[in-house]
């Protein structure tokens, strides 16, 4: 009986734990919030060439489309 | 039994090679979705297990559940968490946009995005991988060396507040804030009941409990 009633609290938390999984996905993404700090900034109309978040030239205007990809995909 | 024994090679096996057939797909934003939603479930798992933890330290939590089942809800609740913190490492390695490795996931400080704040991720990972492994060797260990080192939660804790406060992209949102805010307050406040009215307590009971002991040996 006590065996039972722990694999019951075990199930019992895995399945609510895995309901609220589930929900903050889809909260975060109705939420649309940007993913990045570049792509953020991008979308405030900052810089690119300011963020911290890139290391040369070259990968700045990659990760710049795809930040502009994933804004507009929520905006 | 062999069975049994069979499914945890075929469980790593099948896990790598589906993880392996999954990087090169395009998943668009999905892994850093599933990354953000873990890390908010596993810091909010995290924090349900110290809050229960300092309730049954205080004995609080034996008002409303008996002492066995808030043993095994606190079990469960920091397992569950290891397990949405694997994942929420683990998703960042299908992320397209930033290349995160296995190495980079596991070293503090060796992150792509934001190193310092998300090396005291991988940092408050270890600890919290350190208190729940020490559960399975508090024999081997002694209870007062497993204790000290259980105070190791509470860094991972503080660890991970700061790294999901710096680090992620979600702090703005209204219950994201919630989730901190709540977390650290109701966490402080325990921690000031604890420290303010059960050390005393627990110092008088030590303090009387020695003179009730001499009288003892002086009675042998």
């Amino acid at each position: 009986m006590k065996v039972r009633t722990m694999s019951w609290i075990r199930t019992a938390t895995a399945g609510m734990v895995l309901a609220g999984f589930a929900g903050t996905w889809g909260y975060l993404h109705s939420a649309g919030t940007v993913g990045t700090s570049t792509s953020a900034g991008i979308s405030s109309g900052a810089s690119v060439t300011t963020s911290s978040d890139t290391t040369s030239s070259t990968s700045t205007s990659q990760k710049a489309t795809v930040s502009v990809a994933r804004t507009s995909r929520h905006s | 039994m062999p069975a049994k024994r069979l499914l945890i090679p075929l469980g790593v096996t099948a896990a790598f090679t589906g993880g392996l057939a999954l990087r090169g797909m395009s998943l668009g934003q999905q892994p850093w979705l599933i990354s953000r939603a873990s890390g908010l479930i596993a810091f909010a798992l995290l924090s349900a297990a110290v809050i229960l933890g300092l309730l049954m330290s205080t004995k609080s939590a034996n008002r409303w559940l008996p002492p066995r089942i808030s043993y095994e809800l606190h079990g469960t609740l920091s397992v569950l968490s290891l397990v949405f913190l694997a994942l929420h490492g683990g998703a960042l390695l299908f992320d397209g946009f930033f290349s995160f490795t296995p190495l980079s996931l596991l070293v503090p400080f060796a992150s792509p995005y934001k190193p310092l704040w998300v090396g005291l991720g991988v940092i408050a990972g270890w600890a919290t991988a350190a208190v729940s492994a020490s559960v399975r060797f508090r024999k081997q260990m002694g209870y007062a060396r497993w204790r000290r080192l259980h105070y190791l939660s509470f860094v991972a804790y503080v660890l991970s507040l700061i790294h999901g406060m710096t680090s992620g992209s979600d702090t703005s949102l209204p219950l994201v804030q919630a989730l901190y805010l709540g977390s650290a307050g109701t966490i402080a406040t325990l921690l000031m009941v604890r420290i303010l009215f059960e050390r005393p307590v627990a110092a008088a009971k030590k303090a009387t409990a020695r003179p009730r002991q001499a009288l003892r040996d002086m009675a042998r």
